[in-house]
């Protein structure tokens, strides 16, 4: 622009009388309630949830989003409204953490990703987000266009639900919606124990989840059992029954029938498969080709350094479900291969969970995963097996 | 009714002098003010720089300040609000496509005339942001130059005493001798400290005698108080089991009669940003693994007389849980109303007292002990920390209390 035209325009502009705003846009109004609300929420409230902390979270029907708040001892179901149409991340993002630093204005080094799901009705990317300098907790998401925003808790319409014996329990393992209820695993930051909740539907606000299991165990060796927290898990169906399939601590892959969890009984989670020692199992989800059904779970790997496949410290296997079914278990349960990149039949590494700190399933085909490499931070789809 | 407590503003008036042509073939000389573009950062709450409000305009732009059909997404290029690198300087910056450098999320806002922005959480003390306002992508505003403001966040309060340095007032259990396939640690704070996965860097086992780092033994889960004073700190069971993978590959944690040395980093920074300042260390030596579940059969009872406020005393053969002893043991009246009292945990989590607020009445009374009540490797009243299950049939005891009865007698 020349000097001239910019005096010119300074000019007019200094001529205008004082500015005025003039704005078309919409003051928040009362959500009209939605369908979810009412089949999966009752008594739900619109504000702020407060939460004290984030921990898991995962997606259920309808735009459902659970999320636990060990700090307080209890879940928050928030009805996101964000039913679609579905736009998938268009492009891998690079320095995730430099985009969600800058985002909520703090260090990249005080900064941690909690947890990740992606909501399989719009593909949109939620991240529970702990900037450590002043423990605050935020709720961001990431659309197709790979666009960071603030997912704003001041107006959310949720449910808060607490977990009994309350004082204890501070570490949430999972959350997931499994048939007629929600069931959450929890550990206490006193006794060894891991306890199962149920939470059944509708999901009412200020009500107390019941403890179905208050201890999970697993057997080693033919010989000892011990009391084993359960990691993370999936809902599953098998015969018109309903399954828990989870993971522990300690590696192996376990089944547990529901029906058997509400009976209140000592349960025994039967192990179905054993992926190799050091093996602490972070996220699962199951996904269906040709007419077959694959567990997917990544894992933090405590040998990867003498690991004969990659390097990283994470990395993921797809398990054949036919092993749910399978008599062979506990002791007799198969042993992953760890020579071989697939093996025994129905059990293989994923090459696209290599680096893979955080995965969900975004549809039958792909997945999004929040990949490490060599420190840096990327978040892509990638595409089943 | 918001009152600024501090407010900083920064206004971008420019003074033109301007040379007209009257056709008289004098020139005149006029000053004239232009556009100015305005800016402020207003504290929410008065005092607390971390919660703020960004308010710019353009004063003289007339109908130019016109924003109705502006996508939010031009309006966060219009006003931003990025956090400073620390080595960079003070001045205005341009967009970037560096994710590292992108705004702040937050929220805009058109309220009486004005581009309001307000941050989705509290800016965070000890870092200075960059707020900057640029009408010029705006149609007809392109002549208005950019303003700029720098926002130091200042440290509140006690968070600028930095000579008060956090400190572990305790480590539980007490004594210095715990037995091979020990689970936890209680580490008490005396304020709370920064939490997240990073926790565990901070914290470390030496082996004393063997001289060597011990290769990473403690399960890496946060599991803190409701109060965020207390962390409790497992090692990693799957090492402690017998017969779990990693327990046959790596071998227990602790090898009996050797000396070990719990070790938590001074550079473990508060919830306020302060160091411990000082490497907190906890020796101890590993002794034979307990296999043994505590037996109230075993535990050794002292009884108090008539009329005395003298404490009930429990002394056990070997420590407890420290926390367990605090929440699992309560004295209670036979028909099971609770005593009020004090209780207290003797030397090495190895014996335990209870002083009533009221002198004993006679009467028949007795200690409620929850089952889960633990000794130091996890074995509790309700069963081992590992069941055999070759030694025969595993007999399952439901009950949740046990009861130790006393009388006070005349």
């Amino acid at each position: 622009m020349s000097n001239a035209s910019r005096v010119l325009k300074i000019v007019a502009a200094a001529l205008a009388v004082s500015g005025i705003l003039f704005v078309i846009r919409s003051e928040p109004t009362e959500a009209v309630p939605l369908p979810a609300a009412a089949k999966y929420l009752g008594n739900v409230q619109t504000g702020n949830p407060g939460f004290q902390s984030m921990g898991r979270m995962s997606f259920g029907p309808d735009a459902v989003l659970l999320i636990s708040d060990p700090q307080a001892a209890s879940i928050v179901a928030i009805d996101t409204g964000d039913r679609g149409p579905v736009v998938k991340l268009k492009k891998r993002i690079d320095n995730v953490r430099g985009l969600i630093a800058s985002g909520v204005g703090a260090k990249p080094s005080e900064v941690e990703i909690v947890d990740m799901a992606v909501n399989r009705k719009s593909g949109t990317i939620y991240l529970a987000v702990h900037r450590q300098a002043d423990k605050q907790f935020a709720l961001l998401t990431i659309d197709g266009n790979g666009k960071l925003s603030n997912f704003a808790l001041e107006s959310a319409r949720y449910v808060r639900i607490g977990l009994p014996g309350d004082a204890k329990v501070r570490n949430i393992t999972d959350v997931e919606f499994a048939g007629d209820r929600v069931l959450a695993a929890g550990q206490s930051n006193e006794e060894f124990a891991s306890k199962i909740y149920s939470l059944p539907l509708p999901l009412v606000h200020g009500s107390s989840a019941a403890i179905f299991s208050a201890e999970t165990y697993h057997v080693s060796h033919k010989r000892w059992e011990t009391k084993a927290p359960i990691q993370s898990f999936v809902p599953h169906e098998e015969n018109g029954k309903s399954y828990v399939v989870g993971s522990f601590s300690c590696t192996p892959i376990a089944k547990f029938p529901v029906d058997e969890l509400s009976s209140g009984a000592h349960v025994k989670g039967e192990s179905i498969v054993e992926l190799g020692s050091g093996n602490r199992p972070l996220d699962m989800f199951t996904y269906e080709r040709d007419g077959k059904s694959w567990l997917v779970t990544n894992t933090y790997r405590f040998h990867f350094k003498r690991s004969l496949f990659g390097r990283s410290k994470w990395w993921g296997v797809r398990v054949s479900m036919d092993y749910l079914s399978s008599d062979a278990t506990n002791e007799n349960a198969p042993t992953r291969d760890v020579t071989k990149k697939s093996g025994p039949e129905g059990i293989e590494i994923v090459d696209a969970l290599f680096g893979a700190i955080e995965v969900d399933k975004l549809n039958d085909n792909e997945m999004v995963v929040l990949r490490d490499a060599d420190g840096e931070l990327g978040l892509e789809v990638a595409r089943l097996p | 009714m918001r009152r600024p407590a501090a407010r900083d503003i920064a206004q971008q008036a420019l003074l033109a002098l301007v040379v007209l042509c009257c056709g008289c073939g004098e020139p005149h000389v006029e000053l004239l003010s232009t556009s100015e573009a305005r800016l402020t950062i207003e504290e929410l709450t008065p005092g607390d720089p971390r919660s703020v409000l960004v308010q710019a305009s353009v004063l003289g732009a007339g109908d130019a300040w016109r924003v109705g059909n502006t996508s939010d997404e031009t309006l966060s290029r219009v006003l931003t609000l990025r956090r400073m690198p620390t080595s960079s300087l003070p001045g205005p910056t341009h967009g970037s496509d560096d994710p590292s450098n992108a705004s702040v999320l937050g929220t805009h806002r058109v309220e009486e005339g004005t581009l309001e922005f307000r941050p989705a959480l509290p800016l965070v003390t000890g870092e200075s942001y960059q707020v900057r306002f640029d009408p010029s992508v705006l149609p007809g505003l392109d002549a208005v130059e950019p303003v700029a403001l720098v926002h130091y966040v200042e440290s509140l309060g006690d968070e600028v005493n930095v000579a008060r340095a956090p400190a572990v007032v305790a480590i539980y259990p007490s004594g210095d001798v715990l037995p091979a396939n020990h689970l936890k640690f209680y580490v008490l704070f005396s304020e709370p400290m920064r939490q997240g996965s990073g926790i565990f860097q901070h914290l470390r086992l030496e082996s004393t005698t063997r001289q060597e780092h011990v290769a990473r033994p403690f399960r890496h889960t946060e599991l803190w108080s409701s109060d965020n004073l207390r962390l409790t700190l497992w090692f990693h069971p799957g090492r402690q089991k017998t017969g779990v993978n990693l327990n046959v590959e790596l071998g227990a944690i602790l090898r009996a009669g050797d000396t070990y040395k719990l070790v938590i980093s001074p550079h473990w920074r508060s919830q306020r940003g302060v160091e411990l300042g000082t490497p907190v260390e906890k020796v101890f030596r590993a002794a034979a693994p307990d296999h043994e579940q505590p037996a109230l059969s075993t535990w050794h009872f002292s009884t108090p007389s008539r009329g005395s406020r003298a404490p009930v005393r429990l002394d056990f053969p070997q420590p407890l849980d420290w926390a367990l002893l605090q929440s699992e043991l309560s004295v209670e009246t036979q028909s099971g109303e609770r005593v009020a009292g004090r209780a207290a945990i003797g030397e090495s989590e190895s014996a335990w007292w209870f002083q009533p607020e009221s002198p004993w009445v006679e009467g028949d009374y007795r200690v409620a002990v929850g089952r889960v009540l633990e000794d130091l490797a996890g074995n509790s009243l309700e069963r081992p920390f590992e069941v055999d299950l070759s030694a025969g049939t595993v007999k399952r005891d439901t009950r949740k209390m046990e009861f130790l009865p006393f009388a006070i007698t005349r």
